[in-house]
Order: structure tokens, then sequence, then C-alpha cells
């Protein structure tokens, strides 16, 4: 056990070396010359080659890749000087990641608990009756549900729901905790401004979910032990909570997982779409203004959620599930 | 027998096995389905996947022949731009706009306010765009994975080790993030390579689509060869001397057929899924070149005075995915019936 958490962990380090790698190579050697944007438009030949001695952007690439990484390091990756700061306006990135984190946090975990409270009844009800017609509209959710782009659904939910139907505010965020001054706060008003958002973001990965559950349940129901706990007379609940639910819905807590990870990713257009100040926005923001570094601080920082997710979840999953080959 | 033969290689006539009536003079000849027949009459029986077979069908007929004959006959095209119409917003549909030669009619509205460009010019030439980036981008993630998959599966030991950490690192890069990271940077290099019939961005958008694509396809094809190595009919060729090569193009390439046309299939959804994103985002197609993206942009911005401009954009998005979820599921079914639901 030892063994494998340590190769685990081994493995994410790697994992952590190569991604930063190659975004380091993505967003400070292919763009046309760095050193302009961070000296500015109007910069002399001067200016410019004092910029890139600054910023040690005269250096040979692997120095500048290494100081960057130790200083990533260093800095615990949110912490003030780790990845410098916007071309745009000067704002530390760790200051624009400790801003936007908790919103697309709450976005991404509230979209969870909506889409495992959509998807775990109907998974299971479509499971136990095959081809009824419970069944068939579970298939009709799910084929809309992977095949509607997320930018559509959000604007179908804020024409009818904020525009026509006025339930819902359309295009703002109510913080949770300490609100701007003059702004709606508190965990009412955050929830209601993020419902629509929760609903979009969830239905995607409701419809996954909803296939993975239903194939997961109707596995399960075919295994001995099941036959087993029938043939023994217990009731038909106990088979079902105790037999088949623990069984089938053990792999689909370890997907949940990734998916959350992989989730801050499809936040983008949710957010975008929403106006919700989040890391999506910022990175959408920064796209437009050209501004590397902030882009790049985004994706380091949800890589890195990732990662460290992944690796929570593979070692917490070898803990309760001991079959699971330990190589 | 029979169930072995089946289970071993889906090219044996299993008519033949099924029937075991041989040709006699009495009796009528029995001539056996060929497989590809019997893939066929599996995939008639699923009305859905038939109906979203006529449905693409239809849609690249009316992408590539329709919009530029409905061009032709409205006398201007996607791109050209209807000024002096003194609206805050796009003008709605069936409208008659001032044009270069008399009267323009547009029949689904502008796009914009200023430049009011047919909406629905733009809805046709836009499909071209998206399936040409869905179905680029799909070869490419398909050829690099079936390619690697297959030699991982097939030779194992450090090629296969090598081949499946590659996979785990690109899975564990937060794919969309990347995508957008390659389009903003790299992408304004190879915006303006066309060569001469893709749009302008298009190769941009499979490039970076397509090579961020191709570890899943490469795990299922990886994951079948290394059950099909096994089989006796490998082992078999093996012991008559064939070599690798021809191990792979006549015994194991021919079992790939399926699984790749069905996953080919629900790729070039999930690209249009794609597509549309980077383009709403600003990173894909570039206008004035339409795109279902782009369109739906355009729309995004002028929801709630014309909300039927986001309407007919997510609309062609919703209904051709679908199409092709559907054309996959059923193809999936028809090439492996023991799948069936």
């Amino acid at each position: 056990m030892t063994r494998y958490v340590i190769r685990r962990i081994l493995w994410a380090l790697v994992l952590f070396v190569v991604v930063t790698f190659v975004s380091y190579v993505i967003f400070f050697l292919i763009p046309a010359d760095p050193v302009k944007l961070f000296a500015g438009r109007q910069a002399t030949a001067e200016d410019l080659a004092r910029a890139a001695h600054y910023y040690g952007l005269d250096q040979p690439f692997y120095v500048q890749y290494w100081k960057f990484l130790s200083r990533l390091v260093a800095n615990g990756i949110i912490g003030k000087h780790a990845m410098g700061f916007s071309y745009a306006n000067r704002q530390w990135i760790s200051h624009v990641i400790k801003d936007r984190a908790p919103v697309t946090a709450s976005l991404v975990f509230g979209g969870a608990v909506f889409w495992m409270l959509i998807s775990v009844p109907i998974g299971i009800l479509s499971a136990l009756r095959p081809r009824s017609l419970a069944d068939r509209g579970a298939t009709i959710f799910v084929f809309i549900g992977i095949s509607a782009h997320p930018v559509f659904l959000a604007l179908i939910f804020l024409y009818i729901f904020g525009y026509k139907l006025q339930l819902f505010p359309i295009g703002s965020y109510a913080d949770f905790f300490n609100p701007p001054e003059g702004q709606p706060g508190g965990p009412i008003q955050w929830a209601w401004h993020m419902f629509l958002p929760w609903c979009t973001f969830a239905i995607l990965f409701a419809a996954l979910y909803v296939r993975m559950i239903r194939a997961s349940v109707i596995e399960t129901m075919s295994e001995d032990y099941v036959r087993t706990a029938r043939a023994k007379g217990a009731p038909e609940w106990i088979v079902m909570r105790s037999h088949i639910l623990r069984n089938a819905l053990l792999p689909i807590v370890t997907m949940l997982g990734m998916d959350i990870a992989l989730g801050m990713g499809g936040a983008v257009f949710t957010e975008s779409v929403y106006s919700l100040p989040g890391l999506g926005q910022a990175v959408v923001q920064s796209l437009e203004t050209f501004d590397l570094p902030v882009t790049m601080g985004v994706v380091v920082f949800a890589t890195t959620a990732v990662l460290i997710v992944n690796l929570i979840v593979d070692i917490l999953y070898a803990f309760i599930d001991p079959r699971i080959k330990l190589a | 027998m029979a169930a072995t033969d089946k289970t071993a290689d889906p090219l044996t006539r299993e008519g033949v096995s099924a029937g075991g009536l041989p040709p006699t003079e009495h009796g009528p000849t029995v001539t056996a389905r060929s497989y590809w027949d019997l893939v066929w009459r599996r995939f008639r029986r699923d009305k859905g996947a038939l109906w979203s077979l006529l449905f693409i069908v239809l849609l690249i007929l009316v992408a590539f022949i329709g919009a530029p004959v409905a061009a032709h006959f409205l006398g201007h095209g996607p791109n050209a731009p209807h000024f002096g119409m003194d609206t805050f917003t796009p003008v709605g549909p069936w409208t008659y706009v001032p044009g270069v030669s008399g009267k323009d009619l547009l029949i689904l509205g502008g796009d914009d306010p200023t430049l009011q460009r047919d909406e629905f010019l733009r809805l046709l030439y836009g499909a071209q765009a998206s399936l040409e980036v869905a179905v680029g981008a799909m070869v490419i993630s398909m050829s690099l994975g079936v390619l690697l998959g297959a030699i991982a599966g097939y030779f194992g030991g450090w090629i296969d080790s090598i081949i499946s950490r590659l996979t785990d690192v690109v899975m564990a890069f937060p794919y969309l993030l990347f995508v957008i990271a390659l389009a903003s940077t790299v992408g304004s290099r190879i915006d303006n390579i066309t060569f001469g019939f893709l749009g302008n961005g298009v190769l941009t958008l499979i490039l970076v689509i397509g090579l961020f694509g191709w570890y899943y396809p490469a795990r299922i094809v990886r994951a079948q060869v290394l059950s099909l190595r096994e089989k006796e009919f490998i082992e078999a060729a093996r012991m008559v001397g064939a070599s690798d090569a021809r191990i792979i193009r006549s015994h194991l390439l021919p079992h790939l057929v399926a699984p790749t046309i069905v996953y080919g299939t629900v790729i070039v959804a999930q690209y249009i899924l794609a597509e549309a994103g980077l383009s709403f985002l600003g990173l894909g197609i570039k206008l004035p070149t339409a795109s279902w993206g782009n369109l739906l942009q355009a729309g995004a911005t002028y929801y709630l005075n014309q909300p039927l401009l986001m309407l007919w954009p997510g609309l062609a998005v919703l209904f051709t995915t679908l199409a092709f979820n559907l054309l996959g599921d059923g193809l999936r079914d028809a090439f492996d019936p023991r799948s069936s639901r």
C-alpha cells in the first residue's frame, strides 16, 4: 500500500513538471514577442532590451523555465510571487486567482450536487425498469444532455427564466461571505444567483451519469451475490441498498472526483454567459487583451488542482476498495 | 462452433454457419449474408439512427451545395454587409434591406446592427466550417488514436509503457484550457492557411482539437487489440509464419473497423460542440467567415432583443450533435448486437 501511494505521488509530480513545462512553452516561447507584451507598445529598442533583461527573457529557455518552476514551487503555486503579474493591469496573478477561485468552486461543487441529485434517482429508476416509459424518457434526456451546448442552454435559461418570467437575476453574482458595498450577498442571495448556472453546468454531467449509473446498476443486479441475497429471503429494499447500490455506486464516486476536477474547464462557458467573476471568465477576459500571464496562471492553477484531486481520489479508492490492483 | 466463430471473427459468413444448409440440387440455394449485410439489417431496425443518417446526409448537401445555390438566388453573399439600416439591433426575420442590386431579402434577418449580414446564409455557410472542423479533427484524432493504440496493444512491453504513459499525461491536462491556450497563441499564426478550400481558422481548430483528442480512441483500440492478440486465429497466423505487418493488416485491422466507425461518429458530435465553444470564445473561426460558434456568439450579444439569433445556431448545433450521437449509438448496436441496451 505504501509503495502504491509513493508511486502515485511520484507520478503526480512528474505530471506537474510536464504540464508546467508544456504551458511554459505554449505561453512564453511560442507567442510572437513576449518582451513587447511586457514593455508595452511604444517601447524603443533600448526599452525592449532593458525589459528583456529585467524579466530574464534574454536567458536560454531552460534557465527561464527552471526559474519559473522554482519560483512556482517556492511560493506554493498561489503564493504572492509565484506567477508574476498581469500585463494588462499589473495585478498579481495570485490575487486574481484568490479572488476568483471561490466563484468557480461554488459553481463546480454546487453543480456536482445538482447533477448527483438528478442522475442518481433517474439512473436507478431506469435501471430497475429497462425499456419502460420512464427509461425511454431518461434515454431522451441523456441524448439531449450530451448534445446541447452549455452556451445555448445558458442563453435559453436566461431568456425564459431570467428575462420572460423574471424568476432569476440576469448576469450577476452575489458573494456568499463578504459582498462588495451595496451589492446583494449572503447564502440565500448566493443560491438564488447561482441556481441557473448550476442547472446549466449540471445537465451535461447529469446526462453522462444517468447513463453510467444505469449501466452500473444493471450490471450489478446480475451478480451472483445479488441472487444469493434474494435466495436467502432478504427483503428487496435491503438487497437494493446493501448489495446493489453499495457496489454499483462505488465506481461512480471515483468518477465524481475526476469530473469535478475536469469541470473546472467546462465552467468557462457557464461563467462567461452568466457573467460570473470566476476563473473561466478571467481566462476569457485575458484572451481578449492577450494577457498571457493570467491565462497561464489559471491553467497552471487548474491543472494542479486536477492533479491533486485525482491523487486524493486514487489513494482513497485504494483504501475503500481493497480489490484494486496495487501495481 | 458457430458461437465461438462469431466472437472470434466478425468477418465469418454467419449465414452459412447459422443456416447450416449446403446448397443441394433439390432445395433452393442458401446464399450467405455478408457481414456488412447483417450489420445493415440490424442498423435498419433502429429508426432514430436511420433518421439521423438521413439528417446528416441532408445537412452535408445543404451546407456544400445548398448554400451557394441560396446565395445565388438571394443575390448576395454570406459576408455581404447591408449598411444604412437605422437600428440598434439586428433586423428581424423576413426583412428587405437596401443592397447592392436593389432590395435584398434577409430571410432570418441580420446578424449585427451595423453590418446586417444575412443570418440565413451565414447559418448555411456556417455549417460548412463547423462540419469541416469536426470531420477534419476527427480524422486526425482517430488516425493517431488507432495507430498508437494498435501499436501499444500489439507490441506491448516498453512501447506499450511509453504510449500508455503518454495517454496518461494528455488525460491529466485540463483539455479545454489547453485548447484555449493553444488556439490563442499558436492559432494566430496558422489561421490564414486554407489550402484554398478551408475557411479562415479552420485548420487551426482541426489541429488544436484533433491533436488533443486522440487519447480516448487510443485507449479503446489498445484494449481491443490486447484481447485480440491472444485469440487463436492470431496464434495460427503467427504459426504459419505471417509477419507482424501482415498480421496487423489482415487479421487485426478488420476487427478495428467497427469500433473506429462507432467512435469516429461519436467524436464528430463532440467536436461540433468543441468548435462552437471555441468560436464562441473568439478563438475559433475568425470573422467574417461564418461558423455556428461565432453565430452563437453574435446571438448571445443580442439575445434579449433578438432571441431568434441565438436560437438558430443553437438548434443547428443541438440537432447535428444529436444526430451524430444517435447514429453512433445505432451503429454500435448494429456492429455488436450483444451491446444493445
